[in-house]
């Protein structure tokens, strides 16, 4: 599997969300938000897609994975 | 246990030990100790000055069943509890001072002593140690329980689990090779009460460390 890439920040900061906010929209802590946004953790389907829907982005737009 | 469940099982019992105290004393006093001393209550005729006596036994039955209702109340209150932070994805509260009973962990020491002060039971005691898992255990009570959460749960608990077994395997590999445990049955007994404590000890340290280390894992960098 290859690196993963999270542009999570950018769309956050373009919908003026903070981490605690928007983990509080998606029910996750703050600090899973800020290992999202560092690549650090992996998130599962709905969660990803829950993020998708509270930043009006696509999951490609937000995820990618680089080989 | 909270305090108010406390006095309610402390306050009835020194009502009983008060009324039995006062029961013995006057049948001792005035009843030549019937009922207090050993008698042949096959030939037992019931007399009035009895009754204290008596009394005071139904009370110690009754108080023994209140005890009963009352453990099983407070056992269903916490199940309720419990659940309740299940359904809130919570981790559950736990009070980090409940680590400082891993001190009861030097217990096991006393049987580390010779065969007539020592006794191997006592290397049991060395699992307490793992109480200073409850620690880490309140640091992280009442944390939302999120699927990353749930996740490095399970890693740290994995791998705690291999850890402890890992010991537990290479201790069992070396009895067999250590000539002073292979030759006492006395000793490999107590060899394996010790193995085996330190192994669950370290089980019930690990679990939690590893978790609250994997939850603060990055955040002193973190950034908003």
């Amino acid at each position: 599997m290859g690196e993963l890439i999270c542009h999570l920040k950018k769309y956050r900061q373009l919908k003026c969300y903070t981490q605690e906010e928007l983990g509080d929209i998606v029910g996750v802590r703050r600090e899973t938000i800020m290992r999202l946004e560092k690549g650090q953790y992996n998130p599962s389907l709905k969660l990803a897609l829950d993020i998708a829907k509270a930043v009006d982005a696509s999951i490609e737009e937000l995820f990618v994975f680089v080989d | 246990m909270k305090k108010k469940n406390i006095l309610k099982i402390v306050v009835p019992f020194l009502v009983v030990a008060v009324l039995m105290g006062l029961a013995s004393w006057y049948s001792i006093t005035y009843n030549e100790g019937r009922i207090i001393y050993p008698m042949d209550y096959s030939q037992y005729v019931f007399q009035w000055k009895d009754l204290p006596a008596i009394l005071s036994i139904i009370f110690v039955f009754i108080y023994v069943i209140y005890v009963i209702i009352q453990v099983v109340l407070i056992c269903r209150k916490a199940m309720k509890e419990k659940e309740k932070n299940i359904q809130s994805n919570r981790f559950p509260y736990m009070n980090p001072k409940l680590g400082f009973l891993a001190i009861l962990g030097f217990i096991g020491i006393i049987g580390l002593l010779p065969a007539p002060y020592g006794d191997p039971y006592f290397l049991f005691f060395f699992t307490l140690f793992g109480f200073v898992g409850f620690y880490f255990y309140g640091k992280i009570s009442n944390t939302l329980m999120d699927e990353r959460f749930i996740e490095d749960k399970k890693n740290a608990e994995y791998t705690a689990m291999k850890i402890s077994f890992s010991i537990l395997y290479i201790g069992v590999i070396l009895s067999a090779r250590l000539p002073l445990v292979r030759n006492n049955n006395t000793t490999l007994i107590s060899y394996f009460y010790l193995l085996s404590s330190i192994a669950f000890g370290l089980y019930f340290f690990l679990s939690p460390y590893l978790l609250y280390r994997s939850d603060q894992k990055g955040l002193e960098d973190e950034a908003e």
